[in-house]
C-alpha cells in the first residue's frame, strides 16, 4: 500500500504558516509580568500542533526543533517556569528558524544547519535555568550577511540601465565590470557585494526587467575575476552546476509528486532560450554560465508556483460566490420561462442565446460548488500512513479500517479537521490500542483495530475514530483530577468523568513521548471542534475500546433528499434516514387507543406521525389512505411520516436558519429550490424522539391512573 | 449643541432616515440601517412562529425572515399586492425583512429637531422609540429599529441569551 503524501504537503505548509504567524503575534502580545495564561496554552497548542504535522509528514527537522520549543513552553504554562524577556526572545528567533526550515521544504533556500543548533541550544539553556546571557549566540553570524553576487543584464530598448545601476549600487559595493552595448548586442556585467543573496536579487531585479534578460549567479571565485572581465561567470560555472544539483535534488527528493510539474515548466521555460543563445554565443563566452544560471532560476520559478498552486481566500468570498450563482441560475430560469413563450422562429437568436446562458450557468454553478464540496476522504487518506508508522514506533499491530469516505464536507470542515483527527489517532494508538502481549493476556487479537467512519446523523455529520483498546479508564482519570485540584467525586457520571479529558493540560499518560501524553491533543480536539460548530463526544469501555466522535453541523453541507409536498407547502427529507415509502390499504392502518394510527408494514406496527398536523400545514391529508406513508429510521428506532405526495430526490445545498432567524423544532436547516423558493429541512431525529418522548408520557399517565 | 449626548457620538451629527408608513402613521428608521427596498414575494412559512412573522424568503442565497410590521403593530390591513414593500434590514449582523404599507422619504434628522416620544400615542412600544419629529406639517416616529428587532417580544433572535450562556458555560470550564 503506497500513500503518496506528497498532496498533503501543501495542507501542511499552510497550516504551519498559520500556527506560526499565530505564535508570533501571541508571544508579541505577552505581558512579561503578567502572561495570561490563555496565550500561554495558545502558543503551546500551536507548537505542538507544529510538532504533529511536521512528524506526521517525515519533516523530522521541524519536529525536532518544536519538540525542544514545546517542553520549554510546557514548563512555562505549568508554571514550573518563569517567563523571562530572553524567553521570548529566543522563541521569536525559533519561530523565525521554523519558517525558515519550512521554506526551505517548500523549496526556497537551504537553512544553515547551524542556525539550527545554535537555536536548539539556546533552548535548552533556557531550559536548564541558564538564562538570558548565557545562552550561546549564533557562531556564524557573519556568513550569511553579504553575498558576492554576478549579474548580467541583456541590453532591452527602453531601459534606463544607467539609472538601473545606480540603483543597486544602494545595496552594496557594486563594480561595473563591462558596460553593455545595444549593437553589437553586449551585456551589462556588474559585480555587487552587498546583503542581497540570489534570490532576492532576482526578486529586486525582476521588478524592472524581463526574467528572461538578466541573469545572476554566485561569484564563487573572486581572485579569479580580477582582470578577466568576460571570463568572470564561467569559473562560476561548475559550482553553481553542483549547486543546482544538491538544491534540486536535496530538497526535492522528499517531494516525489512535485518533480514533475518542476521539469515542466522547466522545459516551458527553456523556450525562449534559443535564439538567446545563438547571440551570446558570438557575443561572449558567458553563455555557459547564462544557460546554467538561467536553470537554476527555472528551479526556483517552479518551486515558487509550486507554493502558489492553491490559494486560501476568505470563506466569506466563496459563500458569496456560490450565493450569486445561485441567484444567476434562478434568474436564468425565469428568462428560459419567459422565452419558452415567444415564437422560436422570430426570436431564434434569443432562444438560442438563452439555451447556451443555461449550459453555462449549470457548470458555474458545478464549478463553485465543487470549490467548498470535498469528501472526507481527503482527510483520512493521510490516515495509513500515519497509522503504520506509529505502529512501528510504538511496537504494536494495527489495522486500520476507513468507513464512508466519499461523504461530502464542506472544504473549510476539511481542513479544519486535519489537526483534531491527527490528534486522535495518535491518542488512540498511543493509550488505546495495547501491545499486543497485553491484548493477548485479555484474550484479544493482537492485531487492534482502529475504525474511522464518516456519516450523516440527524442534522450532522459524524466522524468516528473508534478503537478496541483498553477503553478509559475512570480511576485514573479521576485520581489526576484531584491531583490538579479539579472538583471531582466518584459519584459522576462516566460522561463527566470523560470530558474531564478536554481539561487543558490534562493527561493521565504515566510517561511524556514524542508521540503524545501532554494532554494538549484533547484541549485542541475540543476547541477546533467547537470553533466550525460542532461537539466531541466519547464513548468508552474498559477492555472494549473508546469511541470518539465528532459531530459536525450540517452547514453548507449537499445532502441528498427527498423532496415531499404536505398541503401546498415542499419539505425536504434527508434521504440516508428514509427506508421506504408506501400507500397503505385501508385494513394496513389500526387506530391505538389513545396513542394514535399505526401502520402494518410486514408484521410490523409503526407509529404514523402526520407531518401536516405536527407543523400545522393548512388543507393537508389527514387520512393515511389518501396519503404517502414514509417509512423513516433514527436511533434503531422506526415510524412512519405521513406526507401528500412525492416531489423528487435531489441534492440540496443545506443553509442554516439560524444565521438570520433561530433554532426551529423538528427542522435541521432549509434549502434553496430551483424555482427560487426556500423549502425546509425536516430534522428526523428529533422529530422520532418527540414522539417517543410522548409516547412515553402518554404511558406514564396510564400507568399513574 | 449642549444638548448633544457625548456617550453617543453618532447621534450627534446629522442622520439620514428612510421614512415609511404603517396605517396612517409614519415611522424613520436609520438609514444606514436599510440594505434594500424589495417588493413582496411569496414565502415559506414555519411553523410555530407568531402570525406576524411571514416566514422565509431566499434573498440572493441567504434565507431571510419576514416580519409584517402591519400584523405587529396592528396597523393598517395586512394585503398582499405587487406594491407591498419590503425593507431587508442589517441589524445586529443579520438580515431581516419589514413589510411596511410603503416607504415615503428619505429625511434628514438633527438632533436638536427630535422631541421625545410621550407615553402613550403610537402602536409601537415608547422603549423602541427614539422620539419624535415634526415634518412639513405632519410627524414622524423615530424607530429604534435595531432595539425593536433584537427585543424578545420579535422573537427573531436568540442572540443575547445564546451570548450569555456561551459566557457561563466558558467561565465554569474555566474556573
Amino acid at each position: 500500500m503506497s500513500i503518496d503524501m506528497s498532496q498533503f504537503h501543501q495542507v501542511f505548509f499552510d497550516e504551519t504558516d498559520e500556527h506560526l504567524a499565530s505564535m508570533e503575534s501571541l508571544l508579541l502580545e505577552l505581558d512579561l509580568n503578567a502572561p495570561d495564561p490563555e496565550a500561554l496554552n495558545a502558543i503551546f497548542r500551536a507548537a505542538h500542533s507544529i510538532k504533529g504535522g511536521s512528524a506526521t509528514f517525515g519533516f523530522g527537522d521541524l519536529a525536532a526543533l518544536t519538540h525542544v520549543l514545546e517542553n520549554l513552553l510546557d514548563r512555562i504554562r505549568k508554571g514550573t517556569l518563569a517567563l523571562t524577556a530572553p524567553m521570548v526572545d529566543a522563541f521569536l528567533r525559533a519561530k523565525d528558524v521554523l519558517a525558515a526550515l519550512l521554506a526551505a521544504h517548500r523549496g526556497g533556500a537551504p537553512m544553515a544547519p547551524e542556525e539550527v543548533d545554535a537555536v536548539k541550544r539556546q533552548l535548552d539553556g533556557l531550559g536548564q535555568g541558564d538564562e538570558g546571557p548565557a545562552a550561546p549566540e549564533p557562531a556564524l553570524p557573519a556568513e550569511p550577511t553579504t553575498h558576492a553576487l554576478v549579474i548580467e543584464l541583456d541590453p532591452v530598448e527602453g531601459v534606463d540601465f544607467p539609472a538601473l545601476v545606480e540603483e543597486l549600487g544602494h545595496h552594496g559595493a557594486l563594480t561595473v565590470i563591462q558596460e553593455g552595448c545595444a549593437e553589437p548586442a553586449q551585456p551589462w556585467v556588474l559585480q555587487l557585494v552587498g546583503d542581497l543573496d540570489l534570490t532576492e536579487m532576482c526578486e529586486t531585479l525582476a521588478f524592472a526587467l524581463d526574467p528572461a534578460t538578466f541573469r545572476v549567479s554566485r561569484d564563487q571565485g573572486t581572485e579569479e575575476s580580477d582582470g578577466f572581465g568576460l571570463f568572470l561567470g564561467a569559473p562560476a560555472a561548475p559550482n553553481a552546476d553542483v549547486m543546482l544539483e544538491e538544491e534540486g535534488f536535496g530538497l526535492f527528493l522528499p517531494l516525489e509528486a512535485s518533480q514533475e510539474p518542476i521539469e515542466d515548466a522547466g522545459f516551458g521555460l527553456f523556450h525562449p532560450l534559443p535564439p538567446n543563445l545563438a547571440l551570446d554565443a558570438v557575443a561572449s563566452p558567458s553563455t555557459a554560465p547564462a544557460v546554467v544560471q538561467h536553470a537554476e532560476r527555472t528551479v526556483q520559478q517552479a518551486s515558487a508556483t509550486g507554493a502558489e498552486n492553491s490559494i486560501r481566500v476568505n470563506i466569506e468570498k466563496v459563500d458569496l460566490l456560490l450565493n450569486l450563482v445561485g441567484e444567476l441560475v434562478i434568474t436564468q430560469s425565469m428568462l428560459m420561462q419567459s422565452g419558452s413563450v415567444l415564437d422560436p422562429v422570430a426570436h431564434e437568436r434569443l432562444i438560442n442565446g438563452i439555451g447556451q446562458l443555461e449550459r453555462n450557468s449549470r457548470e458555474l454553478q458545478e464549478a463553485v460548488m465543487s470549490i467548498r464540496m470535498t469528501p472526507v476522504a481527503f482527510v483520512f487518506n493521510r490516515f495509513p500512513r500515519v497509522v503504520r508508522d506509529m505502529a512501528q514506533k510504538l511496537d504494536k499491530q494495527v489495522e486500520l479500517k476507513m468507513v464512508g469516505e466519499n461523504t461530502e464536507l464542506d472544504k473549510s470542515f476539511i481542513e479544519k479537521l486535519a489537526d483534531p483527527l491527527t490528534h486522535l489517532v495518535r491518542n488512540s494508538l498511543d493509550h488505546g490500542i495495547e501491545s499486543p502481549e497485553a491484548r493477548a493476556s485479555k484474550g484479544k487479537s493482537p492485531q487492534g483495530q482502529l475504525t474511522l467512519r464518516a456519516f450523516h446523523q440527524g442534522g450532522s455529520i459524524v466522524i468516528e475514530v473508534t478503537d478496541d483498546g483498553a477503553g478509559l479508564s475512570r480511576e485514573r482519570i479521576l485520581a489526576k483530577a484531584r491531583e490538579r485540584g479539579m472538583p471531582v467525586s466518584d459519584g459522576m457520571s462516566d460522561t463527566e468523568v470523560w470530558n474531564l479529558i478536554f481539561e487543558p493540560g490534562f493527561s493521565t499518560a504515566a510517561q511524556v513521548t514524542d508521540v503524545s501524553g501532554r494532554g494538549v491533543g484533547m484541549d485542541v480536539v475540543k476547541r477546533n471542534i467547537q470553533g466550525l460548530g460542532g461537539r466531541v463526544e466519547i464513548e468508552s469501555l474498559r477492555d472494549y475500546g473508546t469511541t470518539i466522535g465528532i459531530h459536525l453541523p450540517l452547514t453548507l453541507a449537499i445532502m441528498d433528499g427527498m423532496s415531499v409536498r404536505i398541503g401546498q407547502e415542499t419539505y425536504i427529507l434527508p434521504l440516508s434516514f428514509i427506508l421506504e415509502s408506501l400507500q397503505p390499504q385501508p385494513q394496513d392502518v389500526r387506530t391505538v387507543a389513545g396513542r394514535g394510527r399505526v401502520v402494518n408494514v410486514r408484521g410490523e406496527y409503526l407509529p404514523i406521525v402526520a407531518l401536516g398536523a405536527l407543523f400545522h400545514v393548512p388543507d393537508a391529508r389527514g387520512e393515511p389512505t389518501e396519503a404517502i406513508l414514509i417509512i423513516v429510521e433514527s436511533d434503531d428506532t422506526r415510524l412512519a411520516l405521513m406526507v401528500d405526495d412525492l416531489i423528487g430526490q435531489q441534492q440540496f445545498v443545506v443553509k442554516n436558519l439560524e444565521t438570520n432567524y433561530h433554532k426551529v423544532e423538528g427542522l435541521s436547516g432549509a434549502t434553496i429550490m430551483g424555482d427560487g423558493h426556500v423549502a425546509l429541512i425536516l430534522d428526523v431525529t428529533t422529530i422520532v424522539r418527540r414522539n417517543q418522548k410522548q409516547a412515553q408520557n402518554h404511558a406514564a399517565m396510564l400507568t399513574t391512573e | 449643541m449642549e444638548q448633544t449626548d457625548i456617550a453617543d457620538p453618532v447621534r450627534s451629527t446629522v442622520r439620514e432616515l428612510l421614512v415609511f408608513t404603517l396605517g396612517t402613521e409614519q415611522y424613520a428608521i436609520d438609514i444606514l440601517k436599510v440594505q434594500e427596498i424589495r417588493g413582496y414575494e411569496s414565502v415559506t412559512r414555519i411553523a410555530g412562529a407568531p402570525a406576524f412573522i411571514k416566514g422565509v424568503v431566499n434573498l440572493r442565497g441567504s434565507i431571510v425572515p419576514i416580519v409584517d410590521m402591519r400584523l405587529k403593530f396592528d396597523l393598517g390591513e395586512a394585503s398582499y399586492t405587487p406594491f407591498t414593500v419590503v425593507i431587508i434590514l442589517n441589524v445586529l449582523s443579520r438580515t431581516v425583512g419589514i413589510v411596511v404599507d410603503g416607504v415615503s422619504d428619505v429625511i434628514q434628522l438633527k438632533p436638536d429637531a427630535i422631541r421625545p416620544a410621550p407615553e402613550f400615542g403610537a402602536a409601537v412600544d415608547t422603549a423602541y422609540i427614539e422620539g419624535l419629529m415634526p415634518v412639513g406639517d405632519g410627524m414622524v416616529i423615530v424607530m429604534d429599529i435595531e432595539r425593536l428587532m433584537s427585543s424578545a417580544e420579535m422573537s427573531l433572535m436568540e442572540v443575547e441569551r445564546h451570548a450569555q450562556n456561551g459566557q457561563q458555560q466558558g467561565g465554569v470550564s474555566n474556573g
